[in-house]
């Protein structure tokens, strides 16, 4: 197993991990699908990864401490309850006490129940490891895929839309297709492949599996 | 034997948890969301129909519920009297509204109504506005219509020319970056200017939309969000519905004289 061992990765690991040679998006190809259908633009992309950063920490944090008293046999509707619990406790908390927020990212929150990236990180890491090093995990991991949202949004929307976070750089629209669906797994594929790229370019072997998933 | 209980027992703990966890955010949080939702709905209503500042905005509250004989009975709640019609649109009794449900909270409204007419439900809504003086403004009615994925509720307002002021989408529940498009300006501004009794017309156009703006509003069509034809139509339905069911409903209260 990958995260085994008694000391345990260290603080910049944990964040780097997920951010690049983890990330969520390009290496562990997880919840592919709202990142397909919200990243229309740069915008939409950020709203959807902070909501999906904070349900990771928390949930992530949750489970670390729990991780002795659930049983094994069940640990996955645990977690799928505990996930379940914090989307709602930060649905209701954002309309009760910042219904401005809640106008623009409330969609996004109810869709993160479903979200494979984050029962895989409290499935993974968070139930073999203590709190500390679950929140930095949750984390890393919830940054990467934020990151990851961000950059499908931009490539999509200036392809796309010939704007950036809504300001229009050239008259209409260059590529329409980039904001249609098909055109989510397009750059998806794309900037997977530019990844690879890169990694191929330091001289790093390409990863055959990832956090476990492989 | 033994592990099935503790099975049972981790996932009853769990639950309870959860359970008292999101029923102790309820009630923490419930109070001050609908007041927010009270204040966002007044701001809506207030904005779609321009109001000055010194407008007066009154809520009329439609109920279902059965006479003693047995016939189906529609109630408006208007601020001075509760208006009791039968399906056919006759006037069939008036009950005087007491002074102080006028800024009680629609619960203890909804309850005085129910004592009055027996299994009165609450169906629907919309708001009159009106100058200090009293001359009519406009309407804004509240409606629903399912979309791709749950109801879109949304503000039709209407103002007392008959032409439509504008639509805002009060709760929804589509895909962001798709259904979601809808409430847009760049989409739902498409309703503003048009005449109500020509809604019944109106379609929705899957073509890309022209460059230059209309010139003869009442004949062009709706132009859907790409790629969200069903969220786009759902509304163009809904908003048809809800002003046609609006001027069904003011035409049988001005019968009975208005607020």
């Amino acid at each position: 197993m990958l995260h085994q061992g008694v000391s345990g990765p260290s603080v910049r690991q944990l964040l780097w991990r997920g951010i690049f040679a983890e990330n969520p998006v390009f290496r562990l190809a997880l919840s592919l699908c709202p990142a397909v259908a919200v990243t229309t633009s740069v915008k939409n992309g950020l709203l959807m990864g902070v909501a999906v950063l904070a349900v990771q920490i928390l949930s992530s944090g949750t489970v670390a401490c729990f991780r002795g008293a659930i049983h094994d046999k069940v640990r996955i509707p645990v977690y799928t309850i505990i996930i379940a619990v914090w989307v709602s406790v930060i649905d209701m908390c954002l309309a009760a006490w910042a219904p401005v927020v809640y106008a623009e990212i409330g969609l996004y929150i109810k869709l993160i129940v479903a979200f494979a990236i984050i029962i895989s990180r409290c499935e993974l890491f968070a139930s073999r490891h203590p709190l500390i090093p679950s929140v930095l995990d949750g984390l890393g991991m919830g940054a990467g895929f934020c990151f990851a949202m961000v950059l499908i949004g931009a490539f999509r929307e200036v392809l796309g839309n010939g704007s950036i976070w809504g300001v229009p750089l050239v008259d209409g629209r260059p590529i329409l297709l980039f904001i249609l669906p098909a055109g989510g797994f397009f750059t998806i594929g794309l900037l997977m492949a530019t990844m690879n790229w890169i990694d191929c370019c330091r001289g790093q072997k390409l990863p055959g599996t990832g956090g476990g998933h492989g | 034997m033994n592990a099935t209980w503790r099975i049972t027992r981790c996932l009853a703990i769990v639950c309870g948890c959860a359970g008292i966890v999101l029923g102790a955010s309820y009630f923490l949080t419930e109070p001050p969301r609908r007041t927010n939702a009270v204040a966002m709905e007044r701001a809506s209503v207030r904005r779609l129909l321009a109001l000055a500042d010194n407008a007066v905005v009154t809520e009329v509250r439609r109920y279902l519920g059965t006479a003693a004989d047995g016939e189906t009975i529609v109630a408006y709640l208007l601020p001075r009297a509760l208006r009791l019609f039968d399906t056919a649109g006759t006037v069939r009794t008036s009950v005087p509204t007491p002074a102080t449900l006028a800024d009680a909270p629609t619960s203890a409204r909804d309850h005085w109504v129910g004592a009055q007419l027996p299994a009165a439900r609450y169906v629907g809504r919309f708001f009159v506005a009106t100058t200090p003086t009293g001359e009519r403004v406009g309407y804004v009615t509240e409606s629903a219509q399912y979309g791709f994925k749950g109801a879109i509720r949304f503000f039709a307002a209407v103002d007392a020319d008959g032409r439509l002021r504008g639509v805002e989408v009060i709760q929804h529940e589509e895909d962001p970056g798709l259904g979601a498009e809808i409430v847009r300006p760049a989409f739902i501004d498409q309703f503003r200017g048009r005449t109500a009794a020509a809604l019944s017309g109106l379609r929705v156009s899957k073509d890309p939309r022209p460059a230059t703006p209309p010139t003869e509003i009442d004949r062009t069509p709706i132009y859907a969000v790409t790629g969200a034809t069903i969220s786009s139509t759902a509304l163009t339905e809904g908003v048809k519905r809800a002003v046609a069911h609006l001027q069904q409903r003011l035409d049988i209260l001005e019968k009975g004289a208005m607020p």
